[in-house]
């Protein structure tokens, strides 16, 4: 069966965020965001921005009725920065004004006085001085360190993965109205319907079911609209509540690469082990995953990271460690494999480095390790339906 | 050239997501609206959803309209996440659909006088002992509204056999695991350091895909996505946490020229899982780490030129090639 929305793409006739018709009286509201990466907020000033002609209202977390708080997995990551920022995009207010034009010239008019802090990019850095965002996790099986003496051959190195951006052809964004009884209904371009709504109950300070959240198709999303899009519909619904007319907030592309976390990028150290017939005996890996400023879903993507370290192949010894590394950068987040691939890339690297430093081609040792029917993961589930080898 | 097998597990690492909710009317001229979890982002779920739906009832799909995702239809939905959206949704779509069937097939043995097991629903009609009887859909479901049968129904859906120990990271986290294999063929310009994919073979477990069209769009996109990941795409950030890349003019994403010359996808000839929703395995995530495969065949590439050749720095930027061309050993 043809994809039924193929018509409705190229004739440009499918319905975004951006499509919907808006009401009377929809305001635009566009964020403040921090221009350092980490520092203590000393002064914000908003008073030329406030009195700027067609500017309604800017919001800052003292307007906010809940709890200012959207993380997702663990409560690290405020919706507005109170007195600190941590990442150059970190959202501090919101301009709402009858155009967006008008938000974004008021938006110059803010004055924001920071006393700096350190600033961290790199995750290696940040584990050293102990900037971590969870506890390391660690995933075994059997020990290799008791396994490297009986190797015939053992080789280690280190690898670098940068991060990725989704680029989503459609930006980030929410459309909210009131209905009866000050309920909320939130357009979101969102994966996470429920999510959204969960949060903006949390932020506001009202049961869940006051607000509705309504999605009808993303234009794309890759991960980035899994706990990235929530913060934007919060923002949206918070100011419609408080203000009682529609309000709209559509990141500009600028905005959205700036302020949005992306793939994370990795930092890895290897340790292969390999018996005389090129089985791979044992294999250890350290990654440092650069997590930027909040969780996130961090935790998440690093169990998926622990749990495809060994890819194809069956290693009966296997140990490998994430450090969830605090930096000022945006939170990255989920991105379409989520910890998977930086996983992957390791184990290929480590194989890659062994047939470099033996003179043989990778798939001479890919191959006498593939997985095999009941093979177990390291993580305990036996391999069925192993169909790698055909 | 380069190899590039692929494992993923599929379902939320966190097990209690694995659940999901999905929301059928039919109205009384026989067309029907449906409500999932399930967030249409292009990648086609909202066509998966409705196959399923005219598979059960066997009755054309434009009678199927999928209705957008709302929280007052669909409650506690998971994220359209960890390519398992068709799998949970479409199972749960499947729950609504069984009783509104069992509902319906009723309805049909009382209308001929017959015994249930003797109805089934085939093109549009209703058949009693394989034989086309008078009643058609529309028929079956104007007598079912008259009938006052009930032609709504919602579905639940929980994934079984799931459980994983966080603490000792052991246990069974996937319902089953998705595999493939790809062959990276690249070629490179040893004075300028540039490169283009020749041709990528894939040979993929589908399981038995329930619409091999999309599902091999999701797999050419997903490794033009990962050979963007892995090669050109380079996010930069100053030393003051500043991103320099952040515009489309300075971050780099594939174009038409980048996609591989030659793409083929085979799917191997297997029998699907059973928890895969129609036997149709996940397919969103997983060949977006076949591109992962371009970094070591752009490595072979180079080692043919440069044999000390020897760095493991993605993304391998036509910069990073042609340092690698004429470096000395790092």
């Amino acid at each position: 069966m043809k994809n039924i929305d193929s018509r409705g793409h190229v004739t440009g006739q499918s319905i975004y965020l951006d499509d919907i018709p808006l009401r009377e009286n929809t305001l635009h509201a566009v964020v403040f965001d921090s221009h350092i990466a980490h520092g203590k907020i000393v002064e914000l000033d908003l008073t030329e921005a406030e009195n700027y002609p067609g500017v309604h209202a800017i919001l800052t977390y003292l307007d906010i009725p809940g709890e200012n708080q959207i993380g997702g997995i663990i409560p690290d990551e405020p919706l507005f920065a109170e007195d600190e920022v941590h990442f150059q995009g970190d959202p501090v207010a919101l301009i709402v004004a009858d155009s967006k034009q008008i938000a974004l010239e008021a938006r110059e008019l803010i004055k924001v006085k920071f006393e700096e802090l350190e600033v961290v990019t790199e995750p290696r850095e940040a584990a050293e001085k102990g900037h971590l965002l969870i506890p390391p996790r660690t995933f075994a099986m059997g020990n290799p360190d008791k396994k490297w003496d009986n190797c015939k051959y053992v080789f280690s190195g280190s690898t670098e993965q940068g991060g990725q951006e989704h680029l989503y052809l459609e930006t980030q964004g929410a459309y909210c109205y009131l209905m009866e009884n000050g309920n909320v209904m939130v357009h979101s371009s969102t994966q996470s319907p429920t999510t959204v709504q969960r949060t903006i109950a949390n932020v506001l300070g009202v049961p869940m079911h006051e607000i509705q959240v309504d999605v009808f198709r993303l234009g794309g999303a890759f991960g980035g609209k899994e706990d990235q899009a929530t913060a934007w519909a919060v923002m949206a619904s918070l100011a419609c509540k408080i203000l009682r007319k529609p309000v709209k907030l559509s990141l500009s592309r600028k905005d959205d690469l700036r302020m949005t976390g992306k793939r994370h990028p990795y930092s890895a150290d290897f340790k292969i082990g390999f018996s005389e017939d090129l089985k791979i005996q044992a294999y250890e890996v350290d990654f440092y995953q650069n997590g930027g400023a909040a969780n996130d879903l961090g935790p998440a993507i690093t169990d998926r990271t622990l749990f495809h370290v060994t890819n194809s192949y069956f290693i009966p010894d296997v140990k490998a460690t994430v450090y969830s590394c605090k930096t000022n950068l945006p939170p990255n987040t989920a991105f379409r494999g989520f910890g998977g691939p930086q996983g992957m890339f390791v184990i290929e690297a480590a194989i890659a480095k062994a047939a470099f430093e033996l003179g043989i081609p990778a798939h001479v040792i890919q191959e006498k390790n593939l997985l095999k029917e009941n093979d177990r993961f390291y993580y305990g589930q036996k391999a069925t339906g192993v169909n790698i080898r055909k | 050239m380069a190899l590039m097998p692929l494992t993923f597990g599929i379902s939320f690492t966190f097990t209690p997501l694995n659940q999901a909710n999905a929301l059928i009317h039919i109205y009384m001229d026989g067309s029907l609206g449906i409500s999932t979890g399930a967030i249409e982002m292009g990648q086609g779920v909202n066509t998966k959803m409705i196959q399923i739906a005219a598979q059960v009832f066997s009755i054309d799909p434009q009678r199927i309209k999928v209705e957008s995702t709302n929280t007052t239809r669909v409650a506690n939905s998971t994220s359209t996440a960890a390519s398992a959206t068709a799998d949970l949704n479409g199972q749960a779509l499947l729950a609504a659909c069984k009783p509104l069937l069992l509902r319906l097939k009723k309805l049909a043995a009382k209308l001929l006088d017959a015994d249930i097991q003797e109805i089934e629903l085939r093109n549009e009609r209703v058949y009693r002992n394989g034989k086309v009887s008078k009643i058609n859909w529309e028929q079956l479901i104007s007598a079912a509204y008259l009938e006052r049968v009930g032609l709504s129904q919602s579905g639940f859906y929980a994934t079984p056999t799931l459980h994983f120990d966080t603490e000792k990271g052991q246990g069974h986290p996937f319902a089953y695991h998705v595999y493939g294999t790809a062959v990276l063929i690249v070629k490179l310009d040893v004075l300028r350091g540039i490169y283009e994919t020749e041709e990528v073979d894939i040979i993929h477990d589908f399981g038995e895909s329930m619409n091999i069209i999309i599902d091999t769009g999701q797999i050419e996109g997903a490794v033009v996505q990962g050979i963007g990941y892995t090669t050109m795409e380079e996010l930069v950030y100053d030393k003051t946490g500043r991103l320099l890349s952040n515009s489309l003019s300075t971050y780099k994403v594939p174009d038409i020229y980048s996609v591989p010359k030659v793409l083929k996808v085979k799917p191997l000839n297997v029998k699907g899982h059973r928890l895969a929703v129609l036997k149709s395995k996940a397919v969103g995530e997983p060949p977006l780490m076949y591109g992962l495969g371009i970094y070591f065949a752009i490595q072979n590439a180079i080692r043919t030129f440069n044999p000390s050749f020897q760095s493991f720095d993605a993304p391998i930027t036509p910069e990073k090639v042609l340092l690698g061309l004429y470096g000395k050993k790092e």
